[in-house]
């Protein structure tokens, strides 16, 4: 596999070669007029800030781009991108227990566990922990099949236009809204949050299939239909990298380890892997509609309205069952069975810009835009109570959640953003700057009021405590009814545009963290340009929740507790930041190198 | 399922592209070659076939569009008098679709002031002379710094006139082809009739796959990275004072004409013409100028000249922009040439111009030759108002 894999990227980059010679391009245009051909070379490296030799990406890629115009009406585009990144190579043979970096099967690309096993002394997965074999280097152990159709392919489409239609089909990418840096509406296509969100928008879309029409009723109005045969799921950092969401790394514990304490009490392994499993499935539907209607208003006002029948993306949700006829444990006793399901949502939203000529006499020439998207019955996780070790799980049996503190529950959710852009002149230098203000708000946020425990039986310490319920995010720490963020933007550029500094602030007043990216671009000729920059992010790292599983509490009395062994804890016990805290430990340095033709 | 999708969408996609390549046809395209006679006069036309990539996107959609050649030797073309190019600077100017705010009206009686000259060169800048509809063509800027290194930027430009029509005055799309990294980014400008009014201006990214309304650009920024400001490229004519403050005679021999950044050829064109002097004075005093001086041909309005001097009164930039008549047919259009500026602090130079090797590699234009008879000219070509609108943004390139 890494053999065919690294073929691809030789041939790919003598392909690049080829095309950058200077005859090239006469040899295009000369025998097949319309065509042109583009791309780029590049490199990627990120360096954690806290420890230096940790290289967190250096991922090399080859972008080739065919544009092909036969006439006005027709266009075709093909754009293959395949990539590597060497830093997992690269961990290899580095005593770096902390990396923690985690093999990924490579029938498919979902974070599920590695077909060997290397057990510990309680009979848990070492697999975590720093010990990287027998896994797929491409970014993020991407396996083959997902890199192929995803990033290698990734689009191609063909296009008819007249004049008032417009008819594109193919794997393409399609966006919505008005919003910078966070999307409300902007999710027809999946994201890859390989990296989170440090990279820009047109590297982490997925490009998807779909057919997308467009009818043009005059040049201010027009309707857009979108149809996605196929689901597409956003592509989360595996566990155990580094920007995956603790979430992310708990889920994938349930079905590593041995949760339920099984193998520790003399049961053999495949028992405790089968007592506790995750069964990943995409939507049995999998059809996905959208539509958009564009128009104007005067010659200083767009706008759109905009819905979106589609799944949820985050394939993460668990829809828990209990099998009671589990062979491998005793009858009386549920065991914990996971399956993810993707949850249908409906998006109802809009967006408008305007330009005012001189907003309240002292701000000439402000664009002020805004995007508004309401979520019907959205999935989140509800979290029963707050946990410490002590705190019991068990079975529903006993009236406890089959997951412990999680349950899945609906809710409706509106999200809105104003966003502002002025530019200013002053040190003898034009910038831009541009503020946004986010505000999400979940309606009928479980009731906050205390929850007396009622005890799980009889003598159960809990009795009588007071605990609140509340929504989880996809990092599994609490979400809130009303949350608001910031965002601020500004650049400029000096020497000609040679050097482009810019900075990007994220602030979540809610949670109280955020995330600031400088960057500064130096052009360094038409064909070469350097981006060094820095990602900090700041917040709580760890929200003091932990994992309920792993509390060494009873499940009931004389039953087992849970995970009594060190490897478990250790990688179990995962201290849950605030979504964007979390990431501290991520703050790094960064580089981009490009090379055009 | 994974090879299946892959495997469907490349099939779907190079099929098309196969059958649509056996299906496109050519269509022979003409345009019209000026025959001088003496005297530098146009004596007749010959009808001229051209291949299909010597004409620009837009005009491929317009069958029957028909180009005209420019004048083989420049000088015809800068010996048109303003009598037969139609500009009286004696008289009132009244042809223009300009709103002004009140005190900026020109005159109804006696000669040009500063603010004829003013408006007269946007409405030249911005096609919105009558009877000229519209035009196509292509540019390129190169920016050379104090080490002479070039970087290139190459554009399609569009430009409609719309009169009034809408409240607009005209409309401007720049669509860049080259370099890569800004291929497919175009600008979209409505400049609206009301001069007190902001224009109306639109960028498309590829990267984001989206038009965005922007703010509009601040006029005493670079355009494009240039040492050309946005102003000069489109004169907010009511954010200026101008007067008349002198005559004078350009000699290209004196200070500062005899160093400044320009080639000999077309230094050589503003040598000895007799230029009114027009002194402009910025309204928003947060501009970073003290003054503008533009030096126009004072019979006919030609855009010679023009220099920007800081807020403490040093001369920090120089312009010659060209400004001439190329277009050898009737009605007699003003043409686009090279242009050169300088930023005398930093040494960058920039050089605007219609490009001598044109997008499919042919050799359009001579400038040490000053030979214009293998450029087109397309003027009035009739394309639709979606090349000037969001529409061709999204769908212009991919």
């Amino acid at each position: 596999m890494m053999k065919k894999k690294g073929l691809i990227i030789l041939m790919s980059t003598a392909l690049v070669l080829l095309l950058s010679a200077p005859g090239w391009a006469a040899f295009t245009t000369d025998c097949i007029p319309g065509l042109e051909i583009g791309g780029y070379i590049r490199n990627q490296t990120d360096i954690r800030a806290a420890s230096p030799q940790d290289i967190m990406r250096f991922d090399n890629s080859i972008d080739i781009h065919a544009d092909y115009k036969p006439s006005p009406h027709f266009q075709f585009y093909l754009e293959l991108r395949p990539f590597i990144d060497s830093a997992y190579d690269m961990s290899n043979g580095l005593n770096n227990s902390d990396r923690g970096v985690m093999g990924i099967n490579n029938s498919d690309y979902s974070w599920r566990p590695k077909g060997n096993h290397v057990y510990g002394s309680y009979g848990t997965d070492t697999g975590v922990g720093g010990h990287v074999s027998d896994h797929d280097v491409l970014s993020t152990n991407m396996n083959t099949s997902y890199w192929l159709y995803n990033s290698f392919l990734r689009e191609a489409w063909g296009l008819y236009q007249d004049q008032k239609w417009q008819v594109k089909i193919g794997k393409q990418i399609v966006t919505w809204g008005e919003t910078d840096g966070l999307k409300l509406l902007d999710f027809i296509n999946a994201t890859d949050y390989s990296h989170f969100i440090i990279d820009s928008m047109e590297d982490t879309k997925i490009p998807e299939f779909m057919t997308n029409i467009t009818y043009y009723f005059n040049k201010d109005y027009n309707l857009q239909f979108l149809w996605i045969p196929w689901y597409t799921e956003n592509f989360q950092a595996p566990a155990g990298s580094a920007w995956a969401f603790d979430g992310v790394n708990l889920i994938y514990f349930y079905d590593h380890f041995d949760a339920l304490n099984i193998v520790n009490h003399g049961a053999p392994y495949s028992v405790a892997s089968n007592a506790c499993t995750i069964t990943y499935h995409e939507p049995t539907n999998q059809n996905e509609f959208a539509g958009r209607f564009k128009g104007t208003i005067g010659t200083n006002t767009d706008y759109t309205l905009n819905f979106f029948y589609t799944h949820q993306k985050n394939n993460v949700f668990i829809d828990t069952y209990y099998n009671k006829n589990n062979p491998y444990y005793a009858s009386d006793l549920d065991v914990f069975q996971f399956q993810t399901n993707p949850a249908i949502e409906r998006i109802y939203g809009g967006s408008f810009n305007h330009v005012f000529d001189n907003f309240l006499c002292i701000l000439p020439n402000l664009v002020m835009r805004g995007e508004a998207a309401f979520y019907y019955k959205d999935q989140f996780f509800g979290t029963y109570k707050n946990f410490d070790y002590a705190s019991g799980i068990g079975p529903s049996i006993y009236g406890l959640s089959p997951g412990g503190d999680l349950f899945i529950t609906e809710r409706n959710r509106l999200r809105t953003c104003i966003g502002w852009d002025k530019n200013a002149f002053f040190l003898g230098h034009a910038w831009l700057l541009s503020l946004q203000t986010f505000w999400e708000h979940i309606f009928n946020y479980p009731d906050h009021s205390d929850i007396t425990d009622p005890g799980a039986y009889p003598g159960d310490p809990n009795k009588g405590k007071h605990y609140g319920e509340y929504i989880s995010n996809v990092g599994l720490t609490k979400q809130y009814p009303d949350e608001v963020i910031w965002t601020f933007f500004v650049n400029t550029d000096f020497m000609n545009q040679r050097i482009k500094p810019e900075d990007l602030i994220v602030w979540n007043t809610s949670e109280h963290d955020g995330w600031n990216r400088f960057k500064v671009t130096f052009d360094i000729s038409d064909h070469w340009s350097l981006a060094l920059g820095n990602n900090y992010f700041f917040g709580q790292a760890s929200a003091g929740e932990i994992n309920p599983f792993v509390g060494k509490g009873y499940w009931f009395p004389g039953g087992p507790q849970g995970p009594n062994n060190n490897d478990a804890i250790d990688i179990g016990n995962i201290k849950r930041g605030t979504q964007l805290g979390e990431f501290s430990r991520n703050t790094s340095f960064f580089m981009d190198l490009k090379y055009l033709f | 399922m994974v090879r299946k999708k892959c495997l469907l969408v490349l099939g779907l996609v190079v099929s098309l592209a196969v059958g649509a390549f056996l299906a496109s046809d050519s269509f022979a395209w003409k345009a019209e070659k000026p025959v001088m006679g003496p005297g530098g006069k146009v004596a007749s036309w010959q009808e001229v076939q051209i291949p299909d990539d010597r004409v620009p996107m837009g005009v491929a959609d317009v069958k029957g569009a028909v180009g005209v050649f420019g004048y083989p030797d420049e000088k015809m073309g800068l010996d048109i008098t303003p009598e037969e190019a139609a500009v009286d600077t004696s008289k009132p100017l009244t042809s223009l679709s300009v709103k002004v705010a009140p005190g900026d009206e020109l005159p109804t009686s006696g000669p040009w002031n500063a603010r004829c000259y003013v408006q007269f060169q946007t409405s030249f800048l911005g096609m919105a002379i009558k009877p000229q509809k519209d035009y196509v063509g292509d540019f390129q800027f190169d920016l050379i710094d104090k080490e002479g290194r070039i970087r290139t930027r190459k554009v399609y430009q569009f430009r409609k006139g719309f009169y009034g029509e809408g409240g607009m005055r005209y409309k401007n799309m720049v669509y860049f082809y080259e370099p890569s990294d800004l291929r497919g980014m175009s600008i979209l400008v409505w400049k609206p009739v009301d001069e007190q009014q902001a224009d109306d201006n639109w960028i498309y990214l590829p990267a984001l796959r989206r038009v965005r309304r922007i703010a509009a650009s601040q006029k005493m920024d670079a355009f494009g990275g240039t040492d050309m400001t946005n102003d000069q490229i489109d004169r907010a004519t009511g954010m200026w004072d101008a007067k008349i403050v002198g005559e004078k005679t350009l000699h290209v021999d004196q200070a500062p004409l005899n160093k400044c950044f320009g080639s000999e050829a077309h230094r050589a064109l503003i040598e000895g013409k007799n230029c009114v002097v027009v002194e402009m004075t910025p309204r928003n005093k947060d501009w970073p100028v003290s003054k503008e001086v533009c030096y126009y041909d004072k019979k006919g309005g030609t855009w010679y000249y023009e220099e920007t001097y800081d807020k403490g009164g040093k001369l920090v930039k120089i312009l010659l922009p060209f400004m001439a008549h190329m277009y050898p047919k009737q009605p007699i259009y003003w043409t686009y040439g090279d242009w050169y500026a300088h930023d005398l602090r930093t040494d960058h130079k920039s050089m605007m111009y219609l490009p001598e090797i044109d997008k499919a590699g042919h050799k359009v234009l001579d400038y040490k030759k000053r030979d214009w008879s293998q450029y087109v000219f397309w003027y009035d070509v009739g394309y639709s108002d979606d090349y000037v609108s969001q529409k061709f943004m999204m769908t212009g390139t991919r």
